[in-house]
């Protein structure tokens, strides 16, 4: 009797029914109809981990208010890491077991990808029901395939902080257009600042670097035609907006080592008064106001022709889970986020642009601040252009092949037309 | 090389052996050339400890100087870091999941590979060789080249995102080496005493159990404290395998607390801190078998 | 291999025979659905195109080894694998077998020498990588700091993000962390060198290298290679400290097989391909792995003594 016989045939069937289910991802209950919220309803949302564990805790508080006005409706809070959030997310969502609400970003590559795959709920008659008054632009970020599927969270404006005192000092005005830029730049690094602040340390800021030098170039129309594959990135605009920074390093115009400079130590630089402009986004403008010892500005990168245009994105959004079984409770949830109140709370206390018309008088928000929401009513409104934050609307490669690209540029290791090349190649037209 | 038996010169400084202790050969040069030693040896001592303090000194630094200048060397001490860092940081809880998964993990591994390092030492059965080479080929692949897939299948028998998942995938991590170690271990011990207790009347079980088992007591504990270490400072297996964040433990909790765009270097410090103590303390204290057993390990691969 | 001569009682190799197969079915179990199916569905995975989700993946023959050889990343993170290999494998044994040998003859202290040495081993990967990511930190970090102050402003670098020397600044992180270890083992082989050879040759007039060349190392030749072998296969798998150092960069600078295979499936969601990469890793290292170790048995059996 040959006693390894037992063990191979173990190990044979077990190999066997495993590679039947090694591709498998998990089964998705069949989701039966939604309930009435009568009585108290809990339901689960989840969010990825806020930087800051203040920001969690404005959060939970957030999620108080809604509770308190919500008539049983109770939320348990899911707090997931950024990175894990994608691949837990969409087995969660599949298998019936997810939360209700999650927030998440809008490009194609999130919400997109989620709403193909049909785990999203359509939100287009809760807008009607009630009346929701979001930004037109923002509106569309979350649409896809026609249906309205998510609540957007707030909006990000990238451009360039700048140091108002140093400016003056060096006898500098607010740069009209580019070669005011250039100029003003090289006037400030004779005076032994470094004009830029930029860090590329991360890879990600490299893609916002992109997107206000090439909005401001192309405006709106430029960038849609970019994002529909109407004309491709391999185009002369994308190439000069990439020649820009290309410029802007080998002229020393920027840190030492820019892709070395993190960043925190970027904005520090910017804070100790050692570099006088900080190309970021508004989401550092709480944060700037209380570091920086003097006043700041914010202004569009400019064009060639003109001030430019402010880039925008939306942050995130918050959506609603397919196979969620408490549908009413979450689009109630949902009805709070937008509801002005909440609105001017999140402007106050998250520093946060909502995506929808917000009566800011009486609020005590920063005059930075301030000015960022005027401006972002303003261009809603329609009387301004916006320009787009790429890497929220275009898919993972071409994502990657951005952000490398530009580390690859700030670093002598490519050069825009090389890049430009890759972004077409990577670039895939969201359906 | 041929010996030969010529009066001793007088010789350039030369590595004395460690047998000869004490004993004063006090010419000049032997105690330049020892004092020199020491000059260098301890002058790369401190250079290999200064990440170490490094990080102690961050962490131990109040919250004003920790954003102003964060690398300066112990230009001041404050706890606020580390309470920071384990409470807000949840470093309280890392702590507890990076126990959770080395205690089961070690326990698992080392049971199973002495089990199986016995067998591959002392009882044949038709079969053992590939038996052993499937092990060997644990340590000759490496983890790599199945993490991937063994995430999918995880996924798919629902072991992904579990504490038992983890545990199980650490502990086939550290099978193969653990194995390999305790056969070696069993292989050294002289068959009489097998015999003899054959001829007592035990049964194999008995002679494992009661016999074998307690002559390799230190080879376990090497083992032991080697499987330890290695479990706790795995960073790959609970990134992958515990995506959620449900058990994470110090290592994947500093990885993580490193995203995110800014970051607190003083919480980071304390945390890097929290992680490294407990390795820091285990190896002072248990240093000889540490050493020893990566020693035995190594050698006899 | 301790095994019963073929005159053992049958009654004694038969209840050997089941205790054994019971002893060993944990460690089967375990290694066969977290080792060998895993590597066996990797195998699958490299002739398919999965990307994570759909649970049919379409079969593509052999487009993703087509794709990797085609594949000019490929071929420079291999040649930044090599240059981990040859730099990460000479450097810890020249500087651990140094220290051991200066170690060698000092009985003072050299407990607190050799917990110093080997204490970067023991620490954790991901601390490691933090802590010296601080000294490389460009502008507030120990070591541009230190350059600083001792008048080499010049040598200043952007090191983690500088794409020319990123590589070697985390060689230096790498080879810090993993010269005790050969310290360690140096020191414990030493131990068996036979010194009277070594004083004999001492007196025959040799001097300090080719004592070094001709006695020493010739004894200690099987840790020596035990050691390299080691060391260099590693040096095909490294992942842990880069990743958390650089992750692969600025602009993949410092990529090397591990972290593009990971980023490819985990951050591209490209597992086909992802996959596909870490079988060349198995590849280029078993052959090497096993070649090195036939070496080091024969060179054994040769009895390496003078």
């Amino acid at each position: 009797m040959d006693a390894p016989k037992p063990l191979v045939l173990l190990a044979l069937t077990s190999m066997v029914v495993s590679l039947a289910g090694c591709f498998a991802g998990g089964s998705a209950e069949q989701s039966s109809a939604p309930q009435v919220s009568t009585g108290p309803v809990e339901i689960r949302y989840l969010i990825a981990q806020p930087e800051d564990t203040a920001d969690l805790n404005l959060i939970k508080e957030d999620i108080k208010q809604f509770e308190a006005q919500s008539n049983g409706v109770t939320v348990k809070l899911d707090v997931l890491p950024t990175e894990n959030l994608r691949t837990i997310l969409q087995t969660q969502l599949r298998s019936g077991s997810g939360p209700d609400v999650f927030a998440y970003d809008t490009g194609p590559g999130f919400a997109g990808a989620l709403a193909k795959a049909g785990l999203v709920h359509d939100l287009t008659p809760a807008y009607d029901k009630f009346d929701w008054p979001v930004y037109d632009f923002a509106k569309e970020r979350v649409t896809f395939d026609g249906k309205l599927v998510g609540v957007p969270s707030q909006v990000e404006e990238v451009g360039i902080f700048y140091n108002k005192d140093l400016f003056a000092e060096k006898g500098i005005g607010e740069p009209q257009n580019l070669g005011d830029l250039m100029s003003a730049a090289a006037t400030l690094k004779e005076g032994g600042v470094i004009p830029f602040s930029v860090n590329d340390k991360d890879a990600w800021p490299g893609g916002h670097l992109l997107s206000m030098a090439l909005s401001s170039e192309v405006g709106s129309d430029g960038m849609d035609k970019l994002i529909s594959g109407e004309t491709p990135w391999t185009d002369a605009s994308v190439v000069k907006a990439l020649q820009v920074w290309a410029d802007l390093a080998d002229q020393k115009l920027l840190p030492d080592s820019p892709t070395a400079i993190s960043y925190d130590n970027g904005n520090a630089l910017f804070y100790s008064g050692k570099a006088a402009m900080n190309p970021t986004g508004s989401w550092l403008a709480q944060d700037t106001e209380r570091n920086a010892k003097f006043e700041v500005g914010f202004i569009p990168f400019p064009s060639s022709t003109s001030k430019g245009i402010f880039s925008g994105g939306l942050g995130g959004g918050t959506f609603v889970s397919a196979n969620s079984q408490k549908l009413d409770a979450a689009e109630q949830f949902l009805d709070y986020q937008m509801s002005p109140e909440r609105g001017r709370w999140s402007v106050e206390k998250l520093q946060a642009i909502p995506a929808y018309p917000v009566d800011t008088s009486g609020i005590k928000a920063t005059p930075l601040f301030t000015q960022i929401l005027d401006d972002t009513a303003k261009i809603a409104e329609g009387s301004g252009d916006f320009g787009y934050n790429i890497d929220v609307l275009t898919n993972d490669a071409f994502n990657n092949a951005m952000w490398k690209g530009v580390q690859g540029i700030l670093s002598g290791q490519s050069t825009p037309e090389k890049v430009a090349e890759q972004l077409q190649k990577n670039f895939k037209k969201a359906s | 090389m041929a010996t030969t038996t010529q009066s001793l010169a007088s010789l350039p400084v030369e590595p004395e052996p460690i047998r000869s202790s004490g004993r004063d050969r006090a010419s000049a040069p032997r105690r330049r050339g020892l004092l020199l030693r020491h000059v260098v040896l301890a002058a790369m001592a401190a250079l290999t400890i200064v990440p170490v303090l490094l990080a102690v000194s961050t962490a131990l630094k109040n919250d004003e100087d920790v954003r102003v200048d964060p690398f300066g060397f112990f230009t001041s001490f404050s706890l606020d870091s580390l309470r920071r860092a384990w409470t807000e940081g949840n470093f309280d809880n890392y702590l507890v999941n990076s126990v959770l998964l080395s205690v089961p993990s070690t326990l698992l591994i080392i049971a199973v590979s002495t089990m199986a390092g016995y067998t591959f030492a002392r009882l044949p059965f038709f079969g053992r060789t590939v038996l052993f080479y499937l092990v060997v080929l644990g340590l000759l692949v490496p983890f790599f080249t199945y993490m991937i897939p063994l995430y999918f299948q995880l996924r798919s028998v629902g072991l992904l995102d579990t504490l038992g998942g983890a545990i199980l995938v650490l502990t086939s991590v550290g099978v193969s080496f653990g194995t390999f170690f305790m056969r070696a271990f069993f292989s050294d011990l002289p068959e009489e005493l097998e015999q003899a207790a054959r001829i007592d009347g035990c049964s194999e079980w008995q002679i494992f159990v009661k016999v074998m088992l307690p002559l390799v007591g230190s080879g376990i504990g090497a083992l032991a404290v080697f499987t330890f270490l290695s479990t706790w400072n795995n960073f790959l297996v609970p990134l992958l395998y515990l995506p959620g964040g449900g058990y994470r433990p110090l290592t994947a909790g500093l990885y993580t607390f490193m995203g995110g765009r800014s970051i607190d270097v003083g919480p980071l410090a304390a945390g890097t801190l929290i992680t490294i103590l407990p390795v820091i303390v285990l190896f002072v204290v248990l240093q000889k078998q540490v050493t020893a057993g990566f020693i035995s390990g190594a050698v006899k691969g | 291999m301790a095994t019963l001569a073929g005159n053992a009682p049958l009654v004694t190799r038969r209840a050997q025979r089941r205790l054994g197969i019971l002893l060993v079915i944990p460690v089967s179990l375990i290694m066969v659905f977290f080792f060998l199916l895993p590597l066996g569905n990797a195998l699958v995975y490299s002739v398919v195109d999965f990307d994570g989700i759909s649970a049919t993946p379409p079969f593509v023959g052999l487009d993703n080894f087509r794709e990797m050889f085609a594949d000019d990343e490929v071929w420079h993170a291999l040649g930044n694998n090599a240059v981990w290999i040859v730099i990460g494998t000479v450097a810890p044994i020249v500087i651990g077998l140094s220290i051991a040998l200066l170690l060698w003859g000092v009985q003072r202290g050299s407990v607190l020498y050799r917990l110093c040495f080997f204490l970067p081993y023991v620490l954790p990967p991901v601390a490691i990588g933090i802590v010296w990511g601080w000294i490389y930190d460009p502008v507030q970090g120990v070591l541009n700091r230190a350059l600083g102050a001792l008048g080499l402003d010049a040598l200043q670098r952007g090191w983690l993000g500088d794409p020319t020397w990123a590589l070697y600044a985390v060689l230096v992180t790498a080879i810090w962390s993993y010269t005790g270890f050969a310290v360690v083992i140096f020191v414990s082989a030493l131990r068996n060198v036979d010194v009277e050879l070594v004083d004999a040759s001492r007196i025959d007039g040799a001097n300090s290298p080719s004592r070094l060349w001709y006695i020493i190392l010739p004894q200690i030749m099987p840790v020596f290679l035990m050691v390299l072998t080691l060391t260099l296969v590693g040096g095909f798998s490294v992942f842990d400290i880069i990743f958390v150092m650089t992750g692969g960069g600025p602009a993949d600078a410092t990529n090397v097989i591990g972290t593009y295979s990971y980023n490819q499936a985990f951050q591209l969601s490209r597992i086909s391909y992802g996959t596909t990469l870490a079988l060349l890793i198995t590849i280029l290292s078993v052959p090497f792995a096993v070649g090195l170790n036939k070496l080091q048995r024969r060179l054994s059996l040769q009895g390496t003594g003078a």
